[in-house]
């Protein structure tokens, strides 16, 4: 199994954030994960990440128990998270963002006799160039809208050529034409770097269209998975999260 | 992906014409000023030297090192030592003693790399107050109070001038090698864990490691410093290891500029000067040194580096010229 969790569960004092959850994602698949707001999504993305360790349960990936390892172990495993909130390095510039990650992905962080900015420059662009953010090369991060941040966001988590992409709410306070972007590019994410991503979303379009498979999450546990279609037609589904049909 | 490159080579330009200017005084100050300014100078370079080491972990890393005089004490004694107790010759002494400000950097490092902001600065500090403590107490082979003194120096570095102009030398080649580092791979990094050191780990870089690495190798600096010194003086003393030292390392980083390689050495050159006039003008002198610090840090928190290139932002925000040729300076 490419990545599955099994019956993972973490508590906050008394409170089951999730409730073991046993789900998996299929290589080469757009997986969602929905729910409403308290459902466990993001701490759920969290145990999966190494941010937090779980109280119970266990996470494979590509064969490996990962589970409680760091987030330098399981990124340099193949999984790259971005983030919510959006957490970038707001005094670097994009560039210099996105280089800094390139030097960790190529194992060159401790290199001290090198010029930094004179290696991998062509790499680095495109990806600047693939998040829309070329022209902004030498702006700094922290002066960026919030758009350009969240693009930023996510390109420096595909810097680190993932096999597994973890994306929490990318588009999350984005205009539609911006997500229309950061949707195209992470389609493209998949197409040429062979790329698996998981994401949670709100906006339902966002899901419904990019979804390959939807998992749905409430009250710390997944109560069903399915298609698009399978979800849209879930009745408890309809219920909890989409609302009752008028 | 020109545009980063030629960005950058015009930015440097004016900075290395201006630089090379500032050698070239520094190379013929004594030929021109009486022995106290060549005294001064000397001093201005081993404290700004100092500096420059603890803003490697300060400005460059985020952390805040309130314990690095232990490694310009560790320099300093281990320079001296091995003069005075095993025989060594002064230049091979002076060469070794930064290792052991390395490797006493190291076992401190292994426990302060770990910790954050207060507790970083506040265990740094219980350390080199550790290393005070032995010093004074292990008197047979420091000399305890007293210190050690008339410890011979390189024979050729006789007089003022040949003393100055070592520590010219050896002040010019670490900041190359500082200038080196700042600017690798591994100096980005540092810049990273500072901006954000969670993100770092989802990055794939190990925290931990990378502090623990500059942290020894902003302790084999402060030991150059240190050693210097005492080349220099043909003295050191317990006061080298003392708190207070420390915290003169970390003004004149924030005075200078923190975000500047070269901050530290202008806020040495300021502090010095201001030391040296104020206690040729009054016996209240700390007082005043201390009004001072509070006036920069309420006023000028980036440190004269800051304000000026505020200043030449305002500037050229004006005159849009100034932008394309190069001399404004960007964001750190």
């Amino acid at each position: 199994m490419f990545f599955e969790t099994r019956s993972l569960r973490k508590w906050f004092g008394g409170l089951k954030a999730v409730d073991g959850v046993s789900f998996h994602v299929k290589p080469g698949e757009i997986c969602s994960v929905i729910g409403p707001n308290g459902a466990g999504k993001t701490t759920l993305f969290n145990l999966i990440t190494g941010y937090i360790k779980p109280d119970e349960g266990e996470v494979y990936f590509k064969g490996d128990n990962i589970t409680a390892r760091s987030p330098v172990y399981i990124t340099r495993k193949g999984i790259a998270k971005s983030f919510q909130i959006v957490n970038i390095f707001p005094r670097l510039t994009a560039y210099e963002n996105i280089m800094v990650a390139m030097l960790s992905q190529k194992r060159k962080s401790f290199k001290i006799f090198q010029s930094a900015k004179s290696l991998f420059r062509d790499e680095c662009y495109a990806i600047l160039e693939s998040i829309g953010l070329g022209e902004h090369a030498l702006t700094s991060a922290g002066q960026l809208p919030h758009g350009n941040q969240k693009r930023l966001e996510v390109g420096i988590a595909m810097t680190m050529k993932p096999s597994l992409l973890v994306l929490d709410e990318p588009t999350a306070g984005m205009a539609i034409e911006e997500k229309a972007g950061v949707l195209s590019t992470i389609k493209n994410m998949i197409r040429d770097q062979d790329c698996t991503i998981l994401l949670i979303e709100h906006d339902m379009n966002v899901i419904f269209g990019i979804s390959e498979t939807i998992w749905v999450m409430y009250n710390g546990k997944m109560i069903t998975s399915g298609s698009v279609g399978d979800i849209k037609n879930n009745e408890e589904v309809r219920k909890i999260y989409l609302g009752e049909k008028e | 992906m020109s545009k980063i490159f030629s960005y950058s080579f015009t930015r440097s330009y004016f900075k290395y014409v201006f630089s090379a200017l500032i050698l070239i005084i520094l190379i013929l100050q004594p030929f021109f000023l009486p022995p106290f300014w060549t005294c001064l100078a000397t001093e201005i370079l081993i404290m700004g030297l100092a500096g420059m080491s603890v803003n490697l972990l300060l400005g460059y890393g985020g952390s805040l090192p309130f314990g690095h005089a232990a490694f310009y004490a560790t320099g300093a004694y281990a320079t001296a030592i091995l003069i005075q107790k095993a025989g060594f010759h002064p230049f091979f002494a002076f060469l070794c003693a930064p290792f052991f400000a390395a490797i006493i950097g190291g076992v401190f490092g292994l426990v302060i790399a770990r910790l954050y902001r207060f507790y970083y600065a506040m265990i740094s500090l219980a350390f080199s107050m550790l290393l005070w403590t032995i010093i004074r107490k292990w008197s047979s082979m420091t000399g305890g109070d007293d210190g050690l003194t008339g410890v011979d120096t390189i024979p050729i570095l006789t007089g003022i001038n040949n003393s100055y102009y070592f520590a010219l030398i050896v002040v010019f080649i670490s900041i190359a090698l500082l200038w080196i580092i700042i600017n690798s791979p591994f100096g980005w990094t540092m810049r990273a864990i500072r901006e954000n050191p969670v993100r770092c780990t989802f990055t794939s870089i190990s925290v931990v490691r990378h502090r623990y690495v500059a942290f020894v190798i902003s302790a084999f600096f402060t030991g150059v410093a240190g050693a210097l010194f005492v080349i220099y003086s043909h003295s050191t003393f317990p006061d080298y290891a003392y708190w207070v030292k420390s915290g003169d390392f970390v003004a004149i980083v924030i005075l200078g500029g923190m975000f500047a390689l070269l901050g530290p050495m202008i806020g040495a050159c300021i502090w010095i000067l201001l030391h040296t006039i104020l206690t040729a003008s009054t016996v209240y002198w700390l007082i005043f040194m201390g009004i001072f610090i509070c006036a920069v840090v309420l006023l000028m928190p980036e440190g004269v580096a800051g304000l000026y290139a505020k200043i030449r932002n305002q500037y050229t925000l004006k005159y849009p010229f100034l932008e394309l040729s190069g001399l404004a300076k960007k964001e750190p």
